[in-house]
């Protein structure tokens, strides 16, 4: 490690359970980002400061003037632009010792490998359970444990996945797809706290697995209207028709 | 027999108060008994409960004086 590296996570070197080794583990750690709007910039934000070492970031959609109020990578100089480039772009300025591959593409069960092969912990940043289920499905695949986060309104939710240890996402929802008016930020809103929030304990969740290997095993539900906070852990269906194989 | 329910979070919306008594049939599941509030049947499969601190399934029975806690897993990001 550098000087500069000392500088750098100084106060994170500070924190007993990451230290030096820790530190070291985050930089050999590459870690997948699907979606890069407004959970997935702040979680991209959290491992880049954090010294993550490799970051995969994915995402097929433009920056918006409607995306500004929570998606915290943006400015108004990036309408219009690649999220996914505009984002590796911000990261590189914040840290410029990380490497950062960026991706114009939608994720789907051909393009998993090429794009998330290699990585130790992927991150959920979808807004949509259509692609958490791909996802979902190709982590289980190639044995890549993720982490789910998503936010509506004023709720969100996060878990950490790794079949066989954890339940697996359709463990949780049984084979239906998310109805067409299911509760979602195109028809519910959602405020700027709950984004930071569920990606804050995601990303606290993703540093602790790459420094420790810590497995988590519990749903976390926040809201941040009534600052109601719920964890409770969630087992394994053993009928669960996608992860009961291992 | 009555049950003690709590609508948290992006549930929390609708007719009832966000903590509330229901009456319940004898025998009853969790699943009978989200069937009778007014949540749109396509959502009823992302509703986790949560039933005296613990998670539970939708088939499990209901007794009397159980407490459930009621979340809508969000899709949104």
């Amino acid at each position: 490690m550098t000087e500069n590296i000392f500088e750098r996570y100084q106060k994170q070197l500070l924190f007993k359970p990451i230290g030096l080794k820790g530190q070291q583990k985050l930089g050999k750690s590459r870690v997948g980002i699907l979606g890069v709007g407004a959970l997935g910039s702040n979680l991209a934000s959290i491992c880049a400061r954090s010294g993550v070492g490799r970051l995969v970031l994915v995402d097929s959609d433009q920056v918006e003037l409607s995306n500004l109020q929570r998606q915290m990578l943006f400015d108004e100089s990036d309408i219009g632009c690649s999220k996914a480039i505009s984002a590796a772009d911000k990261l590189s300025r914040i840290n410029s010792e990380i490497s950062i591959e960026a991706f114009c593409e939608r994720l789907d069960a051909r393009n998993f490998r090429d794009l998330f092969g290699n990585c130790d912990l992927l991150l959920d940043g979808t807004d949509n359970f259509a692609s958490r289920f791909i996802l979902n499905q190709q982590a289980i695949e190639f044995g890549i444990p993720w982490i789910h986060s998503a936010v509506t309104a004023s709720s969100g939710q996060s878990m950490f996945i790794m079949p066989p240890k954890t339940a697996c996402l359709r463990c949780l929802i049984p084979d239906t797809d998310a109805p067409a008016e299911f509760p979602t930020v195109h028809n519910s809103g959602v405020i700027t706290p709950i984004v930071t929030i569920i990606a804050s304990i995601s990303a606290a969740t993703a540093l602790r697995f790459l420094v420790e290997k810590h497995i988590d095993y519990d749903l976390k539900y926040y809201d941040a209207w009534d600052h109601r906070f719920s964890s409770f852990a969630v087992k394994r269906n053993d009928s669960c028709p996608h992860c009961r194989s291992f | 027999m009555k049950i003690n329910v709590e609508f948290v979070g992006a549930i929390s919306s609708g007719p009832h108060q966000k903590k509330q008594d229901f009456e319940v049939n004898e025998k009853a599941t969790v699943r009978d008994f989200l069937e009778t509030l007014h949540f749109d049947k396509s959502h009823l499969d992302f509703i986790q409960v949560v039933k005296n601190g613990k998670r539970c399934a939708h088939k499990d029975a209901l007794k009397s004086g159980d407490r459930l806690e009621l979340m809508l897993m969000v899709g949104g990001g």
